[in-house]
């Protein structure tokens, strides 16, 4: 696949992104976390289990924040780990026990991510509850009413969950394999455009290399106001004009001869305008390639 | 191709100078950069049965392996395509150091499976079956081209619904999306390894 320098820079800086933790929390975000997670604890717990949910906020309040949680991918990844590793029947979770090693497991993390930290702490306080509603006497009916099990919903998670993770032990072990096959490739820059390779483009491509070019005009530091220097439809007028007498126009092109950021603003929703009205196609032949215009064939002439 | 190169016998041509299905397909996957469909074969090749050209590969492939060639004909994408074999790979890895890419995490394997199993779908049905957010990972995947914007979901706020990519395809090496394990394969494989699942 063909991909340009910006398109290059970016994906490496996801693949940073995904080694490390999904989510978007950063460092910065500590002051809101530490101010959220005890408030979702106390909402949600019942009065009987104060002294864990003490515990769990002296764990984990800074500087001892240790969550090791690069090792597992979520809550529910670290629960599963728990059950395999002390060989826990998952139909009938002993809900005290696995609290605890959960509660132990979560105190000795390393701080990687505090938005990730948070959601450990909501699964906290979920088992929290569950436990809690494990101690509470059962209902006189009790056989009856076995489906109220407190622990159900949880264990429906948990079955899901694994179930998506031995899917994506399949994934990782097809990507092994395949990435260990090579077949030909087009030297780089080659990339022949032909009509059956092309494919619609999405309005997130247009908007991306909207923002690329805005990105490449220099900012000014003064400005000069110059009132309906070009209209839309004037504008529109000389696209249609260009594409009838080229056929086809890059939307870069388009783009980069307008130096003034108002004019590429006008270029954009005129494109937009005439897409809308099916007068133009929008195609692109590749991931991160060039974006052509063309006259729709049923508006000509 | 100019007739005067057209050697007799050379390519097991037949009488009317036209090769024979076989090496004609065989120089279509050997020259191609991507997978080729049968659809996109007879588009070349003209006048051939699809049924024609599965057997020609077949036949291909048999001879590949069982000459010991070092490439194979894998399934991909729903065509065709020559690559070399896994157990080359240390080596070819050497001419193209620069066009390999990182593996994917573990966090975006599970984003990927869940979408890939449940397309189309929205951010939150995800985040809630992960138990984590997946901006982040969700970008990735979208910036690799593994998963596409399909659409958007009714309701509040019509959120976004995502799906898998043709490279999604090429990049594990499925033909088609049917080739990945059922999800009560997955219960069974679970069941097999070992785990206390009782149904």
């Amino acid at each position: 696949m063909k991909k340009d320098g910006g398109a290059r820079a970016r994906a490496g800086e996801g693949v940073d992104e995904m080694e490390t933790a999904d989510g978007n929390g950063g460092p910065a975000s500590g002051g809101a976390a530490t101010a959220v997670a005890p408030a979702q604890l106390a909402a949600r717990d019942p009065r009987d289990t104060r002294p864990e949910r003490d515990e769990v906020l002296a764990g984990l309040r800074p500087p001892s924040y240790t969550v090791r949680l690069a090792n597992f991918s979520g809550p529910l990844d670290l629960l599963l780990y728990l059950i395999q590793r002390d060989e826990i029947e998952i139909f009938d979770i002993p809900i005290a026990r696995l609290t605890e090693e959960y509660l132990a497991e979560i105190r000795l993390m390393e701080l990687l991510d505090l938005q990730v930290a948070g959601e450990f702490l909501v699964m906290a306080a979920t088992l929290l509850r569950i436990k809690a509603r494990m101690l509470l006497p059962k209902q006189e009916s009790d056989e009856a009413v076995e489906e109220d099990d407190p622990r159900d919903e949880l264990v429906q998670r948990l079955l899901e969950y694994r179930e998506f993770k031995r899917a994506a032990a399949e994934l990782d072990a097809r990507e092994e394999w395949r990435r260990n096959l090579y077949g030909r490739s087009l030297p780089p820059g080659e990339t022949i455009v032909e009509e059956e390779l092309l494919r619609n483009v999405t309005l997130f491509d247009l908007v991306s290399i909207y923002r690329q070019v805005l990105d490449r005009t220099p900012r000014l530091d003064s400005f000069e106001v110059i009132l309906d220097e070009i209209t839309l439809e004037d504008r529109i007028a000389e696209i249609l004009a260009r594409l009838d007498e080229s056929g086809r126009v890059g939307f870069s092109d388009l783009l980069d001869e307008e130096a003034r950021r108002i004019q590429i603003v006008i270029t954009l929703i005129a494109l937009l305008e005439l897409a809308r009205l099916g007068k133009i196609s929008i195609v692109q032949s590749a991931l991160f390639g060039p974006i052509w215009l063309e006259r729709r064939a049923a508006d000509v002439a | 191709m100019s007739p005067e190169f057209d050697a007799p016998g050379a390519t097991g041509g037949a009488d009317d100078g036209r090769p024979q299905a076989k090496s004609l397909i065989e120089a279509l996957l050997f020259a191609s950069d991507a997978p080729l469909s049968p659809g996109r074969i007879r588009e070349v090749v003209g006048q051939m049965e699809d049924a024609e050209i599965v057997g020609a590969i077949g036949t291909l492939r048999d001879e590949y392996r069982s000459g010991g060639r070092a490439f194979d004909i894998v399934e991909l994408e729903g065509g065709y395509q020559i690559l070399s074999r896994p157990e080359f790979a240390s080596w070819v890895e050497r001419l193209f150091v620069e066009r390999r890419k990182a593996r994917l995490s573990r966090a975006a394997l599970e984003t990927l499976s869940i979408i890939a199993y449940k397309q189309p779908i929205v951010k939150p049905e995800i985040e809630m079956i992960r138990g984590v957010s997946s901006d982040g990972v969700i970008k990735t995947l979208l910036e690799r081209n593994l998963i596409t914007i399909t659409g958007r979901a009714e309701g509040v706020g019509r959120p976004l619904l995502y799906g898998t990519t043709q490279e999604f395809l090429n990049y594990f090496g499925l033909n088609q999306l049917g080739d990945l394990p059922k999800i009560e394969e997955l219960r069974e494989l679970l069941r097999a390894e070992g785990s206390e699942v009782r149904a």
